[in-house]
């Protein structure tokens, strides 16, 4: 490199190192990051709450490839083994992206400890693990605090949206806030993120179809940090079906699609279920 | 002198046979006594060469005052015709201590031959050939060629030496030019390093033992950082209580010194040791060594951390949660939604390159195609897969499927997309076991829940997406082989 160059380059680099200047982790979300403008604190407990199926998982995601690319390691301990890997493939190759299986959830604390006394990550993830005890949230906060690593914590205490999730969300504000405050006090968290279906976002707008393709969502994503809560709303998108062609500049010609061909159940679809079962 | 005219000499002669114990033994005698004269002494020990020390003289003063004390420690020590000669190399110095050709052997001690510096390949120059010792074919043909003295063999050219001669030939050429590499050198201490501590009492639980262990791999690491070493692989040993031992290795993902990394890889071998009586000692020692490599991090790099500590980490989580527990993801060419993409378990290093196949792999593969470059507005829901499909219930409707159970709770469904026909890779499966066939092992998934058998999900499958009123997204389908629905995972 040419000294000109260097001299281009060092002063921006070098600013990293400057403590004040150093903040939190990004989450490459342009909403999100308005709403946390210093970022994900570094040195804390962030309790993430978001039920399964929420788009959680999307989020988390985006927070470790944003990481990922200011050059910093990311572990995701996959207390549940659900983890698709296809879903997460592309982080790979930005960096050091690690995805932690353990056998069961409750090494997922054991793992996060081992993972940040090792000093390598910048952002640790763990992912559907039980509550941990006073005692180990104070020690792992204290362990993210010494090698000034963000430890994300995505509880498995939230069950799964369901039939008796339809309460929530007449009061989804309220709720968040709740379960945010409740976070907090659980993991010692400096910060909670509640991620629940904006009102409204859920309901697709052709019910019954067989054909519609689920559309994609907003979702309101509440930030707790011991004042009021603020709130962003983030769209997560639809997957397409993995034997269609996904890239994005093609058409989707399936019917119910905007621009697509016909909608609902058509001879074509039944044809391709020709032993459906009988309405009872 | 042969023996018959030694005899013929003195007639009490008795001749004893080469002993090269008592030859090395007067040998040490003497380094011993010259270590007074000069920190740094070693005996040539070559066969000829027995009554030869080479000693350091550089940094100690005059010249002539160290080659007459190096003489009377000799004659302190029996050897009265002892010479001694200075000069740059060691070659130079052996000869100058042998006195100029034509005069004899230097018979007077108290004039060391001394070389002035730089001159040593113009002082060998008239020495005969003999003095650089040349091998047999060397000699004959040096001699059938008319050179008689080093200088002349040194006039030669060195490429030609060594066309012609050969490594030997060229180490000759370099003596007659006064380039020696023997002489007194440091010498080392190549014995790997091993501490043991006796722990006074016996110990029966892995804390006191852990707790010991630490301090004697802090002082194992000080000891291979002493010699520049980093340990590759470690035995521990313990003396137990009925005096038996008990020996463990430990290989090192990354050759270290540093103490807090090897105490990571010990500690999951004592946790898990298995021992049949308390344990009285410890001893630790580095198996394999290598130099250390002194790797520089990258100082604009916002994290650097020790790269053998990662692999140590994540060594200790595989020993505790198996060794599919560090994985990496990878997309793959693969049609069912649990075939599209695998976990990499295969240890490589933590911090280090990636191989290139692999990055090529990841980067065809191209995850995320589905999204325009640039765009971050919208995230896409990552897909979560079960360990294995479960079975559930479902009741249909009028406008197909309505709901369905999955463990204790109905999900109402509002609206639904498939059917979508896939069959599983027949042609690496008999068409009755799924799980039973796939390429890789750690992809495989286990039994199917809820009591499911693995041959209820044989055969094709028609794969439904079903959003349930509570806004998830499931991933459903339906065996063709048992027409049972089992749920795979979600969107999330």
């Amino acid at each position: 490199m040419t000294a000109p160059n260097l001299k281009l380059i060092l002063p921006e680099r070098l600013q990293r190192f400057v403590p004040a200047a150093r903040r939190g982790l990004a989450f490459g979300i342009p909403a999100l990051d308005a709403l946390l403008p210093l970022g994900l604190p570094r040195g804390q407990i962030t309790a993430f709450d978001a039920p399964l199926g929420s788009g959680g998982t999307a989020l988390l995601l985006a927070l470790a490839e944003a990481t990922l690319r200011a050059d910093e390691g990311v572990a995701f301990v996959d207390a549940a083994r659900t983890l698709a890997p296809q879903a997460a493939a592309h982080l790979a190759d930005l960096g050091s992206f690690w995805v932690i299986r353990p056998r069961g959830t409750e090494s997922a604390w054991w793992c996060a400890d081992v993972l940040l006394r090792t000093g390598s990550f910048g952002l640790v993830v763990v992912d559907q693990a039980p509550a941990p005890s006073r005692a180990v949230a104070v020690r792992l906060q204290r362990l993210a605090r010494d090698k000034d690593a963000a430890l994300v914590v995505r509880g498995a205490s939230v069950r799964p949206l369901s039939g008796e999730g339809r309460e929530e969300r007449g009061d989804a504000g309220r709720q968040s806030a709740a379960s945010a405050t409740h976070n907090l006090s659980v993991f010692g968290a400096a910060l909670a993120l509640s991620v629940r279906p904006a009102e409204g976002g859920f309901i697709p707008t052709a019910p019954g179809s067989g054909a519609a393709w689920p559309a994609p969502r907003p979702v309101r994503v509440v930030v707790e940090k011991g004042g009021a809560p603020r709130a962003a709303e983030v769209s997560v998108g639809a997957p397409l079906p993995h034997r269609l062609c996904p890239h994005w500049a093609v058409r989707d010609r399936r019917a119910g699609r905007p621009g697509g061909g016909i909608s609902g159940r058509t001879q074509r679809q039944r044809a391709a279920q020709p032993d459906w079962p009988a309405s009872p | 002198m042969a023996l018959a005219e030694a005899r013929a000499l003195a007639g009490d002669l008795r001749a004893l046979p080469w002993d090269p114990e008592r030859v090395a033994r007067a040998a040490l005698e003497v380094a011993t006594g010259l270590l007074a004269a000069s920190p740094r002494v070693a005996w040539a020990g070559e066969r000829g060469n027995e009554g030869v020390w080479w000693v350091d003289a550089a940094g100690l003063g005059s010249e002539p005052k160290l080659a007459q004390q190096l003489c009377r420690i000799a004659n302190c020590l029996r050897f009265g015709r002892a010479r001694a000669g200075i000069a740059d190399s060691a070659i130079a110095a052996y000869a100058a201590a042998c006195g100029r050709p034509g005069t004899g052997p230097k018979r007077n001690t108290a004039t060391p031959g001394i070389v002035p510096p730089g001159d040593d390949a113009a002082f060998l120059a008239p020495f005969p050939l003999a003095l650089i010792a040349p091998h047999e074919d060397l000699a004959e043909t040096c001699h059938a060629l008319g050179l008689r003295i080093v200088g002349q063999f040194a006039a030669l050219d060195a490429d030609e030496v060594e066309a012609r001669f050969g490594p030997e030939g060229l180490a000759a050429h370099r003596l007659a030019r006064g380039f020696d590499t023997r002489g007194p050198t440091t010498p080392r201490d190549d014995a790997l390093p091993i501490i043991a501590c006796d722990l006074g009492s016996p110990v029966a639980t892995a804390e006191p033992l852990l707790f010991v262990l630490k301090a004697t791999l802090a002082s194992l690491g000080s000891a291979l950082r002493a010699k520049g070493l980093a340990a590759r692989e470690l035995a521990l040993t313990l003396t137990l209580d009925d005096g038996s031992t008990a020996e463990k290795t430990v290989r090192l993902a990354r050759p270290t010194s540093h103490e807090g990394v090897l105490f990571d890889h010990c500690r999951a071998a004592v946790e898990n040791w298995k021992l049949a009586e308390p344990v009285t000692a410890l001893a630790v020692r580095a198996v394999v060594a290598v130099p250390a490599s002194g790797e520089q991090g990258d100082l604009l790099a916002p994290r650097w951390a020790d790269p053998a500590a990662l692999d140590a980490a994540f060594d200790r989580i595989r020993g505790s949660e198996g060794a599919d527990a560090v994985a990496q993801p990878l997309v793959r060419d693969g049609h069912l939604p649990r075939d599209a993409g695998a976990w990499r378990t295969e240890e490589l290093a933590a911090a280090g390159e990636r191989p290139a196949r692999w990055r090529a792999e990841a980067s065809t593969n191209g995850a995320q195609p589905g999204a325009p470059p640039g765009s971050r507005e919208q995230q896409s829901a990552a897909l979560r897969l079960l360990q294995s499909p479960a079975l559930i219930r479902i009741r249909l409707g009028r406008s197909g499927l309505e709901a369905f159970r999955h463990g204790e709770t109905w999900h109402d469904v509002t609206t639904w997309s498939g059917p979508e026909r896939l069959a599983p890779r027949w042609w690496v499966m008999d068409g009755t076991d799924t799980a039973a066939h796939h390429a890789d092992p750690a992809d495989a998934p286990s039994a199917p829940a809820d009591g499911a058998r693995s041959g209820a999900i044989a055969g094709p499958r028609d794969y439904y997406s079903a959003r349930t009123a509570d806004g998830a997204l499931w991933l459903l389908f339906r065996a063709g082989a048992s027409r049972q629905w089992f749920v795979e995972g979600w969107w999330d």
